[in-house]
């Protein structure tokens, strides 16, 4: 028996010694699996190309946002290279939570794929570790024009572009309408005139006691949503040259204290901010037991295959009374390496793939909003849900955008969260909690 | 003499032929990574490349309160998980050593969250315990309990890590001590018996002295798992709620791939070596006996 | 009253059996639910509405087929030299008296004390000056033979008595025989548990097959449920753990198979 399996073991140690050289060829193994029609048509492709010059190979690394945006990203490329016969387009599709793992490595290694579908926040961090191109030389005014200024800073790095921004991700307020009727409570019609933060903490309230429902109100745990809190408070997170720590000041701090006291008084359950889930409040939304739910937008065709039980919607966010609405600065954009030897195809590339007509086809096939300000995609599910988060977003103010998107930004959400988390558990006085922040920023800033 | 001489040097030829081509693979593979970490420990990622900045990083690693803070919650969770799985995973293997069908089904289960990956059972947990909408605490209110924290709780959250890490790695330790187990041949205990010994006496004199290396094994090998846990922290807790839950591998994870300091995480981690070094050199030194006692 | 020792004890392991298998009973419960109800409360156990689909729906979603055959020969391909290597390091380190084996155990003991994050970035370098990147050697390289195995081999070796080498050796047989002829079928338990280790390993090991890929095409399926854990904005529930239930099935047959290698092993009488 024993040397039975030996003798296996060995033969499949053979074995694997030619699979070694079959995986060498891993596109061998991709073409093995493609129907006869699709090898013939390369066959014909192939000819075409050596006849146009040598084939470009441009790699490109993306997590997908939702199933239909992966799909129309396949679209997009396939389309790309009809037109562009000559250029041949690898996509990789990476877990986001994943992202960094795989990334690093390869800018370490020095062979970073050419382009990369990132989250904004990620872009200043590559730039600073000399990653990313410079495409000054490809971009013109009329380019920049075209999106909203608030996501063009996030392809900056020392005024200088790396990428273009792809998709917009907004927050606003997600309600129970079930219990929001039952409760008689009327919502604000647009951005500008919503809730002052106290009629909302009445309203939130209300709901729980006439309808018996759980939680007036929750957060997505995430530093989007806090730190849009904080803005709708008037605070800031840094000063406006984008070093001093403006986290700890009067009025940021008051807005820290204002939503402990919400979770505090049971409007809001302290399990979410201590909970490390990220989902925490979602489920708790799905499930029937919020009425008011501050996330994003991401979430429609999940509620609208998920929630069944209640009808939702959305709505605009509160403001502390005298404040302006607030918003995030988020999105995707699409970033080019340095590293790549075909920066000017990688540019034609997402030049074309963020334009106005494709921008349109993909955002509204895919959910997703537009940077740009001359796009208005349509969307198939739930477009009032849509419109109001693009609404929301229209409020973004530039130092938001700026701020939030410092190539030291990465190194300061972790204290950030850590200490919101301690001061909204009531673990620790907000005015210390963020002391603690501006402190490390300034640690950071001083390296 | 010159048979002597001969059989040493056979002996060192099969040496040459059973150690090198394994110890090749493991110095290529394991240990010039490792020791390449250590190189980045000294270096900072700056413009394209590594930096040397000599001791920096080990420099700001020992000011940082939150490391310090891993360091111990590790050794509470380390302490906190090593003895019960050490002692349940014995029980089980002895109790579960038995022929039959029943007894097949039993160790199966034990083994099914063996069987999962880390991330699939760390999922499915964070699910069960949602503190608001968990399976959990659903069955807590129909049996009129009051509601666990679990992972989202101060206090709660500590346990909850040792027992769900009970769950995932009993059935593996099961396993060793099943395989140990087996190389105890049974007249060892038939002559006991005769001899008029009882079972406690035949477990704790024969037994147990004979299982040695491999208890050997699940003691150092849990200690090992339990300094470099980080699934579990990743998806339920994120070194929460506060920094009560922050263990040193995932606060390492968080510098390097969220913060993008990988020297200053490969420092990080060159100190939790050398702390977990000299507490595996205690372990080894106490446990010496084992090395090369002939126990029969 | 040994009745009853063996009664209670057995009441025991069944209690703890039943809590070991309640995550399951809730991960197969949420692969049988429509998205509808996995968010639904109060929770229900048995679904009300069950469906099949979550399991067609997911396996298909991403390439899984493709992901299971690339597991398969990253299973294969690790347990051939590490399942190989891994006993004969372990048994020299039990049985060979030579100037260093302690430094050399410390060594092997030293290589599990770093954590796999730190050494991502220095075992990418590796694997792409060797060219390996996007090659299944790529993955099976790293770690394969490892502290882990090397470690559970010495201490079951050690379990051998040395008198059964030494008569073997006075017989003329050449050290390779005794290792291949002697030790190996005695430590069939040993053998099989460094085996399912290695394979369990392999089967649910995300990180080489993540980190040294670079298309799609060779990913492992852990890296394809790490899809739907890793969506930016929520876990996709059911697709997870439909998929994972499946992913489960081999290994749960796995242990089963092997189980017996493990119970019923020959034993040191036999080989008098």
């Amino acid at each position: 028996m024993k040397r039975i399996l030996i003798y296996s073991i060995l033969v499949v140690f053979v074995v694997s010694m030619a699979l070694f050289g079959i995986s060498c060829k891993a596109e061998a193994v991709e073409e093995a699996e493609e129907e006869v029609a699709e090898v013939i048509e390369e066959a014909e492709e192939e000819v075409a190309k050596e006849e146009a010059g040598e084939i470009i190979t441009l790699r490109l690394m993306m997590f997908p946002d939702n199933p239909p945006d992966e799909e129309f990203y396949d679209i997009l490329i396939t389309e790309y290279e009809e037109l562009s016969p000559n250029i041949k387009i690898e996509r990789e599709s990476v877990p986001w939570n994943n992202f960094q793992e795989k990334l690093m490595p390869q800018i370490m290694a020095e062979t970073p794929p050419d382009i990369a579908r990132v989250s904004s926040q990620w872009g200043g961090s590559y730039a600073a570790m000399g990653a990313l191109a410079d495409l000054s030389e490809f971009i013109t005014q009329e380019d920049i024009d075209k999106f909203q200024s608030g996501r063009w800073v996030t392809c900056l790095y020392e005024d200088k572009p790396f990428g273009l921004p792809e998709t917009s991700i907004a927050i606003a307020m997600w309600y129970n309408k079930t219990a929001i009727e039952e409760a008689g409570i009327e919502l604000p019609e647009s951005a500008d005139s919503a809730w002052t933060w106290d009629e909302f903490k009445e309203a939130a309230k209300t709901v729980q006691d006439k309808t018996g429902i759980e939680y007036g109100f929750d957060v997505y745990k995430s530093f989007f949503p806090y730190l849009a809190w904080i803005y709708s408070g008037g605070g800031q997170l840094l000063g406006e040259d984008l070093k001093t720590p403006e986290i700890n000041n009067e009025k940021s701090v008051e807005a820290v204290k204002y939503l402990t006291d919400i979770y505090a008084e049971g409007i809001s359950p302290v399990t979410t901010p201590a909970s490390g889930d990220p989902d925490a409040a979602q489920k708790l939304f799905q499930a029937g037991k919020v009425a008011f739910y501050y996330s994003g937008v991401w979430l429609t065709s999940t509620f609208v295959d998920a929630i069944k039980d209640f009808e939702f919607g959305a709505t605009y966010l509160p403001m502390k009374a005298g404040e302006d609405p607030a918003t995030n600065a988020s999105g995707e954009n699409l970033i080019i390496f340095n590293k790549s030897e075909h920066i000017k195809e990688a540019y034609d590339f997402i030049s074309w793939f963020t334009n106005k007509e494709n921008s349109e086809r993909h955002l509204g096939y895919a959910n997703l909003l537009s940077p740009r300000l001359d796009t208005s995609p349509v969307y198939e599910v739930r477009p009032d849900i849509l419109e109001v988060f693009g609404n929301q977003a229209a409020m973004l103010k530039i130092q938001w955008a700026k701020e939030a998107h410092i190539s030291e930004f990465s190194e300061i959400t972790p204290s950030l969260m850590d200490n919101l988390v301690l001061a909204l558990t009531g673990k620790m006085d907000a005015q210390n909690a963020m002391d603690i922040v501006a402190d490390e920023v300034n640690t950071i800033m001083a390296e | 003499m010159g048979l002597i001489l001969k059989i040493m040097k056979i002996k060192r030829v099969n040496l040459l032929y059973f150690l090198i081509p394994g110890l090749i693979l493991l110095l290529l593979f394991v240990i010039v990574p490792i020791l390449y970490s250590f190189y980045i420990s000294f270096t900072e990622f700056k413009s394209g490349s590594f930096i040397f900045n000599g001791f920096d990083n080990y420099i700001k690693l020992l000011k940082n309160k939150v490391f310090w803070i891993s360091i111990g919650n590790t050794f509470y969770y380390t302490v906190g998980v090593i003895v019960p799985s050490v002692t349940i995973s014995l029980f089980i293997a002895i109790s579960l050593n038995r022929k039959g069908w029943g007894y097949t089904t039993l160790r199966t289960i034990y083994f099914l969250p063996v069987a999962v990956s880390e991330a699939v059972a760390a999922a499915i947990w964070v699910s069960v315990l949602n503190p608001e909408v968990g399976m959990a605490n659903y069955f807590l209110e129909i049996l009129h309990l009051p509601k666990i924290g679990w992972y989202a709780d101060y206090n709660w959250v500590m346990p909850t890590l040792i027992m769900v890490t009970l769950w995932k790695n009993v059935g593996y330790y099961m396993i060793i001590f099943l395989a140990g187990l087996q190389t105890i041949p049974p007249y060892y205990e038939e002559a006991a018996k005769i001899d008029g010994a009882n079972n406690w006496h035949i477990f704790r004199n024969i037994t147990l002295p004979l299982l040695k290396p491999s208890l050997f094994f699940v003691y150092i090998t849990s200690i090992l798992f339990s300094f470099k846990v980080f699934t579990w922290i990743y998806v339920m807790t994120q070194g929460g709620p506060g920094y009560s839950s922050m263990l040193t591998v995932f606060y390492i994870y968080r510098e390097g791939f969220k913060k993008f300091q990988f020297g200053y995480a490969s420092a990080t981690s060159v100190v939790l070596f050398l702390i977990l070094l000299v507490f595996i050199i205690i372990q080894l030194k106490y446990f010496k006996m084992f090395e090369t006692k002939d126990y029969r | 009253m040994k009745k009853f020792k063996l009664i209670a004890i057995n009441l025991i392991l069944i209690i703890g059996a039943i809590l070991i298998l309640l995550p399951f009973v809730w991960m197969v419960s949420t692969a049988l639910k429509t998205e509808a109800e996995i968010g639904m409360w109060p929770p229900t156990i048995i679904p009300k509405e069950p469906i099949l689909s979550n399991f067609i729906n997911g396996w298909t979603t991403l390439p899984f087929t493709r992901f299971f055959i690339n597991t398969v020969i990253y299973c294969i391909g690790a347990v051939a030299i590490g399942g190989l290597f891994m006993p004969m390091v372990g048994y020299t380190l039990a049985k060979f008296k030579f100037k260093g084996r302690s430094w050399t155990f410390l060594i092997v003991i030293i290589t599990m004390m770093i954590p796999a994050q730190v050494l991502i970035i220095p075992e990418f370098l590796l694997i792409k000056n060797l060219g390996l990147v996007n090659n299944y050697f790529g993955y099976i390289l790293p770690e394969v033979v490892n502290g882990f195995g090397i470690f559970l081999m010495r201490q079951f070796f050690m379990t051998i008595p040395d008198e059964i080498i030494e008569a073997a050796r006075i017989d003329g047989s050449s050290e390779i025989r005794i290792f291949f002829k002697i030790i190996l079928p005695v430590s069939r338990p040993a053998i099989t548990a460094l085996i399912i280790f290695i394979i369990l390993y392999r089967w649910n090991d995300m990180i080489w097959p993540l980190i040294n890929t670079t298309s799609n095409t060779m990913y492992t399926l852990p890296v394809g449920i790490a899809s739907f854990t890793g969506v930016q904005y929520g876990i996709v529930w059911n697709n997870l753990m439909a998929v994972s239930t499946i992913i489960a099935i081999p290994m749960i047959i796995l242990f089963v198979i092997f189980q017996r290698y493990i119970i019923s092993g020959i034993t040191l009488t036999q080989l008098k």
